[in-house]
């Protein structure tokens, strides 16, 4: 899986610059099917893996709390938790599972608030974002509570940029250095407020919930 | 005939990604405008006119926000309207070129707004469910499981609250008793979801004739339908890309596809009407067969009344 995510992510972002350099005029379109393509071996992978219904469940689990959370605090814009419970998830289960844990609620909160043109960049993103997750706390990097609280700023800063490209690079031609920043600026104080939120929600919950999750990983024998 | 929710969901998807791709391939005003025109008509038609005038507010700061990139940050343009600041002048191309764009992502989230209302949530499972058989079932188990969490939760904080009485928390005690709270919940639904899947598997999981649920069948009528709009699509897109799509925005606006073949020009212009219309004309033939039957029920009433049938 690891391999394949990899290329898919490697040829999106190699779309999305050559596109932007030729300057041409359906780069909104093609970015738009490159991101859902982007995510079709990551599924295909996980698919072939065919999981036992037990390893089916931490991703479910955590997918519906991260979804139930996102309804509860839908009044508050750009607060969710998402992104702390998919964090957690990746460092608990492992890159496979923090993938699909974001993008699977990034799909399902999708089917509650509405699909747009935002869903696959939504579903790549979260789902990134537990992918790396996963790899960071394999290579022991995110031991110390202030790596994870970075990496959890870090991530939702990326998080909004990420989701502002399609915009930006679909819609606003031709492009330079000065638009470029200036678009991305215009989103900071959402990021900034996204940010704040994953790491209020990472305080409290990331040393429990990583125990617990350990903890069941070992009593139900799960991979 | 039936209208376009009716058909099997695989159609109405496709359907979807065809006027998606068309309204993202150019930035021709001309196929920007039909598309959104339709796309206004079907939301209007889908959800109600104060629905999309919501939208339009909602809207409104983006269109500016393109506008606004869009001509700002470059001089291109021949004809000079006024100059913002120092030396960045705003030109009749670049504040068409922005206006147009904007305009095209207001047709792509108008037409997800169709796309939420055409599909329902059982429908892209099904088409999920048949492909992607896994994660179909793990979308599945997590619809069903975001009502018991939030159930569950409640319950949860209902308890942990009668067991502090009338003691007020400090804000470090806060953070600790939402920390458990969420503890508790994580542990219960954890270890609930984990004996799903224990009965799961002891009721033959992986069994090889599991089906999904689905309410739809793949008939005739679908594929039908599937086939004339792939060929209005294809030969859409043969006939645009011959020549007539192509528009200059800079130096000057100008339609250069205007000089080439005629004829082919008006049949991507046709063919690209007829799929706009395409949802429109089912409904339109469901309601005049409606209006007929609805006329013959009420001529026998009369008749009934006028006593020429009789009942026994």
């Amino acid at each position: 899986m690891r391999k394949w995510g990899w290329l898919a992510i490697i040829s999106l972002i190699s779309v999305m610059v050559i596109c932007t350099i030729l300057r041409i005029e359906q780069t909104a379109l093609f970015i738009f099917f490159a991101a859902v393509i982007a995510i079709i071996p990551f599924f295909i992978s996980y698919e072939q893996k065919k999981p036992k219904p037990r390893d089916l469940m931490p991703v479910v689990v955590m997918s519906a709390l991260a979804v139930a959370g996102r309804i509860l605090f839908a009044a508050l814009p750009n607060f969710k938790p998402v992104t702390a419970i998919v964090i957690i998830t990746g460092m608990a289960f492992g890159s496979e599972s923090g993938f699909m844990t974001g993008a699977l609620s990034g799909l399902v909160s999708n089917l509650f608030f509405g699909q747009g043109p935002w869903t696959p960049w939504q579903m790549l993103a979260w789902g990134i974002i537990g992918f790396v997750a996963g790899i960071l706390s394999e290579k022991n990097i995110l031991v110390k509570p202030w790596s994870i609280f970075l990496y959890g700023f870090l991530a939702s800063i990326g998080f909004g940029l990420f989701m502002d490209t399609w915009t930006i690079l679909g819609f606003v031609q031709p492009l330079n250095y000065k638009n470029i920043i200036s678009s991305y600026l215009l989103g900071v104080p959402f990021n900034i407020s996204h940010a704040v939120s994953t790491v209020v929600f990472l305080l409290p919950i990331y040393k429990t919930w990583l125990c617990q999750l350990n903890r069941i990983k070992l009593k139900f024998n799960l991979k | 005939m039936q209208s376009l929710k009716d058909y099997h969901p695989i159609v109405s998807f496709l359907y979807f990604i065809c006027v998606l791709t068309c309204s993202m391939i150019t930035r021709n005003p001309i196929w920007v405008l039909l598309c959104l025109i339709f796309a206004v008509i079907y939301v209007i038609q889908l959800k109600g006119i104060k629905y999309f005038l919501f939208q339009l507010l909602y809207f409104f700061p983006m269109l500016i926000f393109i506008i606004f990139m869009n001509s700002y940050f470059n001089s291109l343009g021949l004809t000079v309207l006024f100059y913002l600041g120092k030396g960045s002048p705003v030109t009749v191309e670049n504040l068409t070129y922005g206006l147009i764009s904007g305009l095209a992502l207001f047709t792509i989230l108008l037409w997800f707004i169709c796309f939420n209302s055409l599909l329902t949530a059982d429908e892209i499972l099904a088409i999920m469910g048949k492909r992607l058989p896994t994660i179909g079932l793990s979308l599945a188990m997590i619809i069903k499981f975001i009502p018991d969490t939030i159930k569950q939760g409640r319950e949860v904080l209902l308890n942990q609250k009668a067991m502090l009485g009338e003691q007020k928390l400090t804000g470090q005690q806060k953070v600790k008793f939402a920390a458990r709270m969420l503890t508790v919940l994580l542990s219960w639904s954890m270890e609930n979801s984990l004996e799903t899947a224990d009965s799961m598997l002891a009721k033959g999981y992986p069994a090889k004739n599991r089906i999904n649920y689905s309410r739809e069948h793949f008939n005739l009528g679908d594929a039908g339908m599937i086939l004339t709009m792939l060929l209005l699509f294809i030969g859409h897109l043969m006939c645009a890309f011959s020549g007539s799509i192509k528009f200059a925005y800079y130096p000057f606006l100008n339609w250069t596809g205007l000089t080439t073949n005629r004829v082919l020009l008006i049949i991507s212009l046709i063919s690209l009407c007829l799929i706009l219309i395409f949802p429109l004309i089912l409904d339109m033939i469901n309601w005049f067969k409606w209006q007929k039957i609805l006329k013959q029920e009420q001529t026998m009433q009369q008749q009934i009344i006028d006593g020429i049938i009789v009942y026994e």
